[in-house]
C-alpha cells in the first residue's frame, strides 16, 4: 500500500520576510548564475561585451556632468539654479526609475511567466513581490545611479561641502529608487486589468523608440538652425526645471543642500518627510500590489477587445474573389493584416520612417543642384533625389522582407503543411514587403520631382530606378531571410541573425550602387539621343534589367532550395 | 469522399526511417490506413508518435522510406498530397494578430477553397466548434481549448479527405472533447481517413477502428482491438494490452518516491 507523507510546514510561519526576500534574491540570483554558466561562449562575450560598453558610457557620462556641475559652480550660474540641482537629477533619477520600473514589473509579474509558482510556495505575497522586484529593477536602478555618484561628488566638491554631505547622498540615492518601483508596480496591476501585458509592453516599446527618435531628430533639426554652444549654465537651467519642491525627490535634494550647508534642522526635517514619504509609500504600495494580486482584482485581460457582433465579410467581386483564392495573394493580404497590429514592427520602421520624412524635407528645402555638379553630369543630378527616394523606401520596407519567412514563427507549420510551394511562399512574402515600397517610393519620386522641375523623361526614369533597385533589393532581402530563417522568435529582432542581416546589408548596398550608376550612365547618354548615345542609353537600360532579374531570382532560388528542405 | 488515386490507400507508410544524428527516431515503419477509418497512433513519451505524423504530412523528410497520401507521394508531389490533407499539432501556434474569422478565411485562401463555398464553411465551423462570439477577436487572446479548436476548423476548411491529429483532445474541456469524438466519427462515416495519437487509451478503445502501437521508433503491434486481444490472449482492455506491450509502471520505484 502506497503512503504519502507530507512535508511539515512548522518553518513558514518563523520566516521573516526580510529572510523570504533574501531567500528568494539568492534562488535568483543562482539561477542568472547557473544559466550564464551553461550558455554559450557568445553569450558570455555578448554580455562581457555590453557591460564594457556600459561601464565606459556611465564613466563617460559622470566625467560630462561631473565637468558641467564644477564649472557651473565656479561661474556661479545662478545660486539658486545651482542649489535646486540636486532635486533636478534625483527627480530625473526618481521620473527614469519609475519607467524603467514600469516596464521591468510588466515583465518580472506577467511576462516572466513564474509569478503563479513563485506566489505557491511558502512564502507571503508581499515577499515575492518584493523580491520579484528588487531583481527587475535593480539592475537598471544601478545603471542609472551609479554614474551619478561622481556627479554629487563633484558637485559637493564645487560647493565646497563636508563628508556629512556625502554620506547623506549616499544613503538617499539608496532609497531614492523604492517609492517609485513600488508605485510602477501598483500601477502595472492597475493597466493589465484594461489592456493584456503584451500589448503594453508593446504600446512602451513605441512610445519609448518615439520618443528616442524624435529626441534625435529634435538634436539635428537644432543643429541645423542654430550653431550656438550650449553653455552649462543651461544644462543647469534644464535640469532645475525637473525640481518640484513637495515631491520626494525635490525634499531629497533640499536636505542633501541643508546638510552641506550644515543647517541641520532644515536637513532633518526634509530627508526625514523624504524617508517617511519613500518608505511608507512603498510599503503600502507592495501591500496592495501583493493583496490585489493574491485576492484576484488584477486579473489580466486576456482577450485582445471586446466582443463584437459579427460583421459580413464583404464578398469579394468574380474576377477578384478568383484571385484571392490563391496561396500567393493569401499571404499578402495576410501578412499586411498582421503588420499594422504588432506594434514591434512599427518600432522596426519608425526609427527609417523619421530619418527619411526628415532627409527627404531637407533635400525638397534645397532641390537645386550644387554649382560645381554642371555640364556633362548635370542631368545625372536628378538621380540624386531617386536615390533619396530609394533609399528611405529601402530602410522602411526591405526589413519587412529580409525578416518575411521568419515572421511566421511557430505558426510556420501552417504554410509548411498546405499545398504552397517554396517558390510561392517567398513570393508572397517578396510582394508583401515590394508593394508598399513602390507606393511609398512612387510618392517620394513624384514629390522630387515636382521639387526639382524636371522633364517627364526623367519622371519615367527615376520610378524605373526606383521600381528595378527595390526589386532586386527585395528578393536579396526575401532570398537571404528564406535561406537563414528563424522560426523560434519571440521578438522581431531576433528573427535574422547578425551574420545573415550584415550579408544583406552589403548585397543591397553593392546591387544599388551598380544600379544607379547603370542608371547614371544611361541619363548622362540620353540628352543628345545621337545614334551612339541610343545605343549606349538602351545598353545601360538592359544591363540594368538583367542585374535585377539576377538580384531577383537567384537568391530566391536559393532561398526555395533550403525552404524545400528545411525541417 | 475517397478522392485521390483509384484504388490507393487513404495513408500508406512504406519502410519510414528517420534519424536525427546517431538517434533514429522512427525506424522503417509501414502502415496502412483506410478511408472511412480512425487509425489510433499510441505509444510512450518519445516513442517517434509526432515524428511519424510529421513526416506522413510532410514537414520532416524521411531519411528514408516513403509516405502517400491518397496515392500521392509527399514528398514528390506534395501538393497533391497535401491538399488532401488536414492537419492539427499538437500544439497549435497560430498567428496571433490574426483574427479568428480571418484566420479561417486565410486557410480557405490557402487550399483555394471558392470563396463563396468558403465563407459559408467558414460561418458553419465557427458555430460548430463554439467559436462564433470569437471570431472577430484576435487569436492572441484566445485559450488553449480555444486555439485548438480553431485549428481544427481551419484543417477541416477545405474539406480533407485524409486528417491527422496529434493529442486532438488535450487541453479541452468534455463538452469541446466530446465535440471532437462525434465530430470523427461523423467524418469517419463519410469516408474521412483519421490518423490520430493520443495518451487517453479510453479514446482509443472506443473511437478507433485499428490502433498502432509504437515504441522506439518501431510499430510493435497494429490491429483492431479484437486482433490485439487475440494475439495478446488474456488481456482485456487497450490499457492491459498497452502495458504489457511497451511495459507497466515499477511500482517499487512509485511507492520509493512517494515514501
Amino acid at each position: 500500500m502506497l503512503s504519502w507523507r507530507a512535508s511539515s510546514p512548522e518553518h513558514v510561519g518563523a520566516v521573516t520576510t526580510v529572510r523570504e526576500v533574501r531567500l528568494l534574491l539568492v534562488l535568483g540570483l543562482r539561477l542568472w548564475w547557473s544559466k550564464l554558466r551553461r550558455s554559450s561562449w557568445r553569450y558570455r562575450l555578448g554580455w562581457s561585451a555590453l557591460a564594457v560598453l556600459l561601464t565606459g558610457g556611465a564613466l563617460l557620462f559622470a566625467a560630462v556632468l561631473g565637468v558641467i556641475v564644477r564649472s557651473a559652480g565656479r561661474l556661479g550660474g545662478g545660486t539658486e539654479a545651482v542649489q535646486l540641482l540636486p532635486g533636478g537629477l534625483l527627480s530625473a533619477v526618481f521620473l527614469f526609475t519609475f519607467v524603467t520600473a514600469f516596464g521591468n514589473s510588466l515583465s518580472a509579474l506577467y511576462l516572466a511567466g513564474d509569478l503563479d509558482l513563485l506566489m505557491a510556495a511558502p512564502v507571503s505575497p508581499r515577499s515575492v513581490f518584493a523580491a520579484k522586484l528588487i531583481q527587475a529593477a535593480l539592475p537598471n536602478y544601478l545603471l542609472i545611479t551609479l554614474p551619478l555618484v561622481p556627479v554629487f561628488w563633484a558637485y559637493g566638491q564645487a560647493q565646497h561641502y563636508g563628508a556629512a554631505y556625502v554620506v547623506a547622498f549616499l544613503v538617499v540615492l539608496a532609497v531614492l529608487p523604492i517609492l517609485p518601483v513600488g508605485v510602477a508596480a501598483l500601477t502595472v496591476l492597475v493597466v493589465v486589468r484594461l489592456v493584456p501585458p503584451r500589448r503594453i509592453a508593446e504600446i512602451m516599446g513605441l512610445l519609448i523608440a518615439g520618443v528616442s527618435i524624435s529626441l534625435s531628430l529634435w538634436g539635428q533639426s537644432v543643429g541645423f538652425r542654430t550653431t550656438r554652444v550650449m553653455r552649462p549654465t543651461d544644462i543647469l537651467q534644464g535640469l532645475t526645471t525637473l525640481d518640484r519642491p513637495m515631491m520626494p525627490p525635490s525634499l531629497a535634494g533640499q536636505g542633501l543642500v541643508a546638510v552641506g550647508e550644515g543647517n541641520w534642522p532644515r536637513a532633518l526635517a526634509t530627508l526625514g518627510i523624504f524617508a517617511l514619504v519613500t518608505i511608507v509609500g512603498a510599503v503600502l504600495c507592495l501591500e496592495a500590489a501583493g493583496h490585489l494580486y493574491y485576492v484576484g482584482w488584477a486579473r489580466t485581460r486576456s482577450g485582445a477587445g471586446r466582443s463584437r457582433p459579427r460583421r459580413a465579410t464583404p464578398a469579394a467581386p468574380g474576377a477578384w474573389a478568383g484571385l484571392l483564392s490563391h496561396p500567393v495573394p493569401a499571404i499578402v493580404l495576410r501578412d499586411l493584416k498582421i503588420l499594422p497590429r504588432d506594434l514591434s514592427n512599427l518600432i522596426q520602421i519608425l526609427a527609417p520612417l523619421a530619418f527619411g520624412v526628415f532627409w527627404v524635407w531637407q533635400i525638397l528645402r534645397s532641390p537645386t543642384a550644387p554649382r560645381l555638379i554642371g555640364g556633362v553630369f548635370q542631368p545625372a543630378w536628378a538621380l540624386i533625389g531617386t536615390f533619396v527616394a530609394i533609399s528611405v523606401a529601402n530602410l522602411i520596407f526591405a526589413r519587412f522582407g529580409l525578416n518575411g519567412i521568419s515572421r511566421e514563427g511557430q505558426a510556420a507549420w501552417i504554410i509548411r503543411a498546405a499545398p504552397v510551394s517554396a517558390w510561392q511562399w517567398l513570393w508572397g512574402k517578396f510582394l508583401v514587403a515590394y508593394l508598399p515600397y513602390l507606393a511609398l517610393g512612387s510618392v517620394l519620386v513624384l514629390a522630387l520631382w515636382v521639387a526639382q522641375g524636371e522633364d517627364l523623361f526623367a519622371l519615367a526614369e527615376s520610378w524605373l530606378a526606383l521600381a528595378l533597385v527595390g526589386a532586386g533589393v527585395t528578393g536579396i532581402a526575401v532570398g537571404i531571410g528564406g535561406s537563414l530563417p528563424r522560426f523560434d522568435w519571440s521578438h522581431p529582432q531576433q528573427m535574422v541573425g547578425t551574420g545573415p542581416g550584415c550579408l544583406a546589408f552589403i548585397a543591397y548596398s553593392g546591387f544599388t550602387v551598380i544600379l544607379l550608376g547603370l542608371f547614371a550612365a544611361a541619363r548622362v547618354a540620353a540628352p543628345g539621343l545621337s545614334l551612339l548615345g541610343l545605343f549606349a542609353w538602351s545598353a545601360a537600360l538592359s544591363a540594368a534589367l538583367l542585374v535585377t532579374l539576377a538580384a531577383v531570382f537567384i537568391p530566391l532560388g536559393i532561398a526555395a532550395r533550403h525552404l524545400s528542405r528545411f525541417e | 469522399m475517397a478522392d485521390g488515386r483509384v484504388g490507393a490507400w487513404a495513408i500508406e507508410a512504406s519502410g519510414l526511417t528517420k534519424t536525427f544524428g546517431t538517434l533514429t527516431a522512427v525506424d522503417n515503419l509501414s502502415l496502412r490506413v483506410s478511408h472511412g477509418e480512425i487509425y489510433g497512433f499510441l505509444g510512450p513519451n518519445g516513442a517517434g508518435k509526432t515524428t511519424t505524423i510529421k513526416m506522413l504530412v510532410g514537414l520532416l523528410k524521411p531519411t528514408s522510406g516513403t509516405a502517400r497520401i491518397a496515392g500521392y507521394d509527399v514528398q514528390r508531389d506534395s501538393r497533391s498530397a497535401k491538399s488532401r490533407l488536414g492537419y492539427v499539432p499538437d500544439q497549435p501556434f497560430l498567428y496571433d494578430k490574426l483574427r479568428g474569422a480571418e484566420f479561417l478565411t486565410f486557410m480557405a485562401r490557402l487550399y483555394q477553397v471558392d470563396p463563396a463555398r468558403a465563407q459559408a464553411r467558414s460561418e458553419e465551423l465557427l458555430r460548430l466548434f463554439d467559436l462564433a462570439d470569437a471570431a472577430d477577436q484576435i487569436v492572441e487572446g484566445y485559450s488553449h481549448g480555444m486555439r485548438q479548436k480553431l485549428a481544427l476548423a481551419g484543417a477541416l476548411i477545405h474539406r480533407p479527405t485524409v486528417l491527422f491529429l496529434d493529442e486532438p483532445t488535450v487541453g479541452l474541456d468534455p463538452k469541446s472533447a466530446r465535440l471532437i469524438k462525434d465530430l470523427l466519427l461523423q467524418l469517419r462515416d463519410s469516408g474521412v481517413a483519421v490518423m490520430m495519437s493520443t495518451h487517453i487509451l479510453e479514446i482509443a478503445e472506443r473511437m478507433c477502428d485499428r490502433v498502432g502501437i509504437i515504441q522506439h521508433g518501431r510499430l510493435i503491434a497494429e490491429g483492431s482491438l479484437a486482433e490485439l486481444r487475440a494475439q495478446s490472449q488474456q488481456e482485456e482492455s487497450l490499457e492491459e494490452i498497452y502495458l504489457s506491450l511497451t511495459g507497466g509502471p515499477d511500482y517499487a520505484e512509485l511507492a520509493r518516491v512517494l515514501a
